[in-house]
């Protein structure tokens, strides 16, 4: 995996334009400095992983560029997609806290920048920084209450209410292009389909029920959102997750 | 949320202190600081939050076991977790910086200690609550909510139902060979999403199979490896 890798010059995590929105955010120049000496920076093709479920983690990853996706392994191999990242946000941060294995496998979705910050230096800045502890906390308690969401939803709604919550869901976390239509990311049917648990033979079928009924337009793997108030009437939002990575004060 | 107040306990001297919040806490004297916190007592069926109120402050489980759950319109509630003694509710929602969101309520008589919202930071700032400590919950709890979300969306009734027999078994009545489960079929037909009706076909399976069986309304595990293979999704 690892000779695929492009390798490039990191830049210097104080200058990083995606310092604002990621936890890293509140830390002084000196902690970033500390970071930023130690740390690699990988390209990951779409496809790639970044790191495999059950592996024990060596270090923390911040997304520079690029969308990942988040996915665990059913007994029988079958993938869940549990959740997404983009850029700013961290990968890899509850192997660590845990002291135990990766929960999860994250793959890139598109060619996709990490930067990568060893255990040992990345626990040092988090031990000696109450901030940073407490945007880790908020972070965590964001996931949670996203998992418990997907986990109601999955349990108790029709697999349309789920894709189109899950449609909902990509336009809000990863917006909408220039021409204010198109999601921004590019999935498979398989990757709806792993998302909201349901086989990609439903989740064509759905996707392409949407399409006749003018609520999206598909163009191969590029999904268009014609009518949004629609959308969100079949998913029958009453809880809109928050998807930023750095939680409100 | 008023409910009987208990004479004061101290948290120096609570015997679930090292599996909670506080296990990591700097010392004893630190503790001084709780003589605000309420103790509290609720019956079987009393609420301690809901779903949707303004977030107030947390609890601390004592003794008892708590249903965590979203009400879920014209249907039944669906269940996120059963809370035992040492954890904590409603505590995500003060990092969320906002209302509850979820309904948590009394499964029989539960014990728990009442942190009010001005005084979290306090705890934090203290000592009294660690930041490593709290990462550690998160985790543990995220980690639980995925699997079960794989498990609902890959595995069949049958499995997802024994998978969650083992996740609630009862550890102080467990032996070599049979375990008792706390929860009514209603209680896990409400974890799993599924309705009572088919909950009870199935586990009439299970029960004919000889893998379990229900007596007096108490559900049993007689066979715990054919179920723990029946939970990895084998036929």
């Amino acid at each position: 995996m690892h000779s695929k890798l492009k390798k490039h010059e990191a830049p210097n995590c104080e200058n990083c334009t995606e310092r604002g929105s990621s936890i890293f955010c509140d830390l002084h120049a000196t902690d970033l400095n500390k970071l930023s000496e130690h740390k690699a920076y990988n390209t990951y093709k779409k496809g790639q992983s970044i790191f495999l479920e059950g592996n024990q983690p060596q270090g923390l990853f911040c997304i520079y560029s690029g969308k990942v996706k988040i996915h665990k392994f059913g007994d029988d191999g079958k993938e869940q997609i549990v959740r997404f990242a983009r850029k700013g946000n961290v990968l890899g941060y509850r192997a660590l806290l845990s002291g135990g294995a990766y929960f999860a496998t994250a793959t890139a979705l598109e060619e996709t920048t990490v930067c990568f910050f060893p255990k040992a230096i990345y626990m040092q800045v988090l031990l000696a920084n109450p901030d940073l502890c407490l945007q880790t906390i908020k972070l965590l308690a964001s996931d949670l209450k996203m998992a418990e969401h997907l986990m109601t939803n999955m349990a108790q709604k029709h697999v349309r209410e789920r894709i189109a919550e899950a449609l909902i869901l990509l336009i809000e976390y990863y917006g909408l292009e220039d021409d204010n239509v198109t999601i921004n990311t590019i999935l498979t049917r398989e990757d709806i389909g792993n998302m909201v648990g349901t086989t990609t033979e439903t989740s064509i079928r759905v996707l392409s029920d949407f399409n006749k009924e003018k609520i999206i337009r598909l163009a191969g793997k590029r999904i268009g959102i014609l009518n949004l108030e629609q959308l969100e009437k079949v998913a029958n939002v009453s809880l809109k997750p928050n998807s930023d990575q750095k939680p409100n004060k | 949320m008023e409910r009987n107040n208990l004479p004061k306990l101290g948290c120096s001297n609570c015997k679930i202190r090292n599996i909670s919040l506080f296990a990591n806490g700097l010392s004893d004297s630190h503790f001084e600081l709780f003589a605000e916190k309420k103790e509290l007592v609720f019956k079987k069926g009393e609420k301690l939050i809901s779903d949707g109120d303004e977030f107030k402050g947390f609890f601390c489980i004592q003794s008892g076991t708590i249903k965590i759950y979203k009400p879920i319109n014209n249907k039944n509630d669906f269940i996120l977790w059963f809370a035992k003694p040492g954890e904590s509710i409603g505590i995500d929602s003060f990092f969320n910086n906002e209302n509850y969101q979820y309904s948590a309520s009394a499964t029989g008589i539960v014990k728990a200690c009442f942190f009010s919202a001005p005084k979290i930071n306090e705890l934090m700032q203290n000592g009294s609550v660690t930041y490593m400590r709290l990462m550690e919950y998160f985790c543990e709890r995220i980690d639980f909510i995925e699997k079960r979300i794989t498990s609902i969306a890959q595995k069949k009734t049958k499995s997802h139902l024994a998978e969650l027999l083992i996740a609630l078994r009862n550890d102080e009545t467990a032996d070599e060979k049979e375990t008792n489960i706390d929860y009514s079929i209603k209680d896990l037909a409400n974890i799993i999403g599924t309705t009572q009706n088919y909950l009870y076909k199935i586990s009439s399976e299970l029960i004919k199979e000889k893998i379990i069986s229900f007596e007096r309304k108490k559900l049993k595990i007689l066979d715990l490896e054919k179920l723990s293979i029946l939970a990895k999704g084998a036929k």
